[in-house]
């Protein structure tokens, strides 16, 4: 599905080399400056002067037609603003900028509608999205995102202006549509991360340094990742989590 | 919503017929509203008819052109630099394109047919200028606006160069090119602006969503399989090259472009299907008013559209200044 081979990217990424299947979700972990959201940025289509190559359905990124590349990768930035556009503009955007005209059929409203429904942000629909608060346009950009029903989702610290609730809803959101496409994600929270992804990438420096599937996850890894001498996850988020879920 | 936008439009155009017969009713010749509509239709009282035709009617029409070629530029401009504060006037575009047709008069003589392609090569020089600068270092909203200022001084001190070393003929063409005056217009002007705008709509329509996927940000329209520096550079040069076109009939109008974008956002909303048409349709409104309003004011004397525009809108840009962010 995802095979990136010998990327280099200036002096910030460094022979980065992984493959990953159809679905599933893949955290990417790492110190700040290590290359995570330079990385996500190439997959993403915003970065193109990179050398290597990046193949998704076995077609080359760089070479792939630039209407295909909408369904094939959508991509939620870490600082994004609102603007005069309402809310469900916005999303109709994911759906439409690689079309001409007045290109909207039914399926289109029908797409934004259940995932406005999915979301829990249907009563912002009609709502200039420089309106909103940080969490509730984050959540539009994922919408947006989710909208294009591309076979790959790249989020960049989904998770930043989102409150705790908000957070849970997002991970299980995306748990669940991990089961049908491939997200990958910049995460800084690792205690989600755990508790969600099903791989994970560790970045250090614009290498990776290690990747691996959740069961073999160590602590001392994460330890060593972000150079501290030990870390210690207490039980409290793996207890509460499946509370909070059910109380939602 | 979708009707109501429909009916707006229907609303605007009504809008914009009754205006245009009012501002055929206005001149020397008295004439009420519905003479003129007799008129338009009879073959009695041939002097106020021929006024009417020859004179009143492609004055009346090229304000509806001009302005919707401006609204439509200062829209364009605005999306593509992302920046609240661009139009024709406030980057230089204008006086890039004035500066052309100086060239233009003083090199080729008045009547020549360079004055047209001068005025874009004018015009899209500063576009080009602005637009390396940028690559140079990002320029801030505030930063680009003052790099306009800087290149329309220079292009305005270039023109007085110019204005020195010309004939007095040559002089007071050059001068009267630089207030924006509608009494220039003829049928052959008008098709061309008609074309241009029919040019220009198809284009934005085909591209909207493309156009708009800017608003969401660099790094969103490209992941959206958008190639966004090549749809800048085309819509700066479709929008340089439709004010340049209104330059060389007209000379400068300003602020039209950068007024009704920000009137029509705040009235109507920003809606992808509707921007554009409104916008046009605004802008139409806003100079034949101002048509309407340089002919009475100081009646018998006309003022040239130009100055009253710049009037209007040096307060308005100042406004949005002060609002700063808050106005995108």
């Amino acid at each position: 599905m995802l095979v990136v081979r010998n990327l280099n990217y200036k002096n910030i990424l460094r022979n980065i080399t992984f493959k990953i299947g159809k679905s599933g979700f893949v955290a990417i972990l790492g110190p700040n400056g290590s290359g995570k959201t330079t990385l996500l940025k190439c997959l993403a289509n915003i970065f193109r002067d990179y050398k290597g190559d990046i193949f998704i359905l076995g077609k080359n990124l760089k070479k792939i037609n630039k209407k295909e590349i909408p369904q094939l990768i959508s991509y939620v930035p870490q600082k994004s603003f609102g603007n005069s556009l309402k809310v469900y503009e916005t999303i109709l955007l994911g759906r439409l900028a690689s079309k001409g005209f007045s290109a909207i059929t039914k399926k289109d409203f029908e797409v934004i509608e259940k995932i406005l429904e999915e979301l829990k942000i249907k009563h912002l629909a009609n709502k200039e999205t420089k309106n909103l608060s940080g969490g509730e346009f984050q959540k539009v950009q994922i919408a947006r995102a989710l909208a294009q029903n591309a076979k790959i989702l790249l989020l960049d610290e989904p998770t930043n202006n989102l409150d705790i609730k908000n957070k849970i809803l997002l991970f299980e959101l995306l748990k669940k549509l991990s089961k049908k496409i491939l997200i990958i994600s910049v995460l800084h929270d690792i205690s989600f991360s755990l508790n969600y992804a099903d791989h994970f990438i560790f970045l250090k420096n614009g290498n990776i340094v290690k990747t691996s599937h959740k069961n073999f996850v160590k602590h001392e890894d994460i330890a060593e990742l972000f150079d501290l001498k030990e870390i210690i996850f207490d039980d409290f988020y793996e207890n509460n989590f499946k509370n909070f879920c059910n109380n939602i | 919503m979708k009707l109501n936008k429909k009916l707006l439009i229907i609303f605007l155009v009504f809008i914009n017929i009754f205006l245009i017969l009012l501002n055929l009713s206005i001149g020397e010749i008295k004439a009420d509203f519905f003479e003129i509509i007799k008129i338009l239709f009879s073959k009695d009282n041939q002097l106020l008819k021929s006024t009417i035709i020859d004179i009143r009617l492609p004055e009346t029409l090229a304000a509806a052109l001009t302005g919707s070629i401006l609204a439509l530029s200062g829209a364009l401009i605005q999306i593509s630099m992302e920046n609240p504060l661009a139009s024709p006037y406030t980057l230089g575009i204008s006086h890039g394109a004035l500066l052309g047709v100086a060239f233009a008069i003083l090199f080729f003589g008045l009547a020549s047919k360079w004055i047209y392609f001068f005025a874009f090569f004018g015009a899209f020089s500063t576009v080009m200028i602005l637009f390396l600068l940028n690559k140079i270092k990002k320029l801030d909203n505030l930063s680009l606006v003052l790099a306009g200022v800087a290149i329309s001084s220079l292009y305005g001190a270039i023109n007085l160069f110019l204005q020195f070393l010309s004939s007095d003929l040559e002089l007071s063409a050059i001068i009267y090119w630089t207030f924006g005056d509608l009494t220039k217009a003829n049928y052959f002007s008008l098709k061309i602006l008609f074309i241009c705008l029919i040019l220009g709509l198809i284009y934005v329509e085909k591209k909207k969503y493309k156009i708009f996927s800017l608003e969401l940000g660099e790094e969103v329209a490209l992941s959206l399989g958008v190639d966004v520096n090549k749809l800048k550079i085309i819509n700066l040069i479709l929008a340089t090259f439709l004010v340049s076109i209104t330059v060389s009939f007209f000379g400068i109008i300003g602020f039209i472009g950068l007024i009704v974008p920000h009137l029509t956002r705040l009235l109507f909303g920003k809606e992808i299907s509707y921007y554009f048409i409104l916008n046009i349709l605004a802008g139409s409104i806003l100079l034949i008013l101002a048509d309407i309003f340089s002919k009475t004011l100081l009646a018998p004397q006309i003022l040239p559209i130009g100055i009253l525009t710049s009037i209007l809108g040096a307060p308005t840009f100042l406004y949005l200044l002060l609002r700063g962010k808050k106005c995108l």
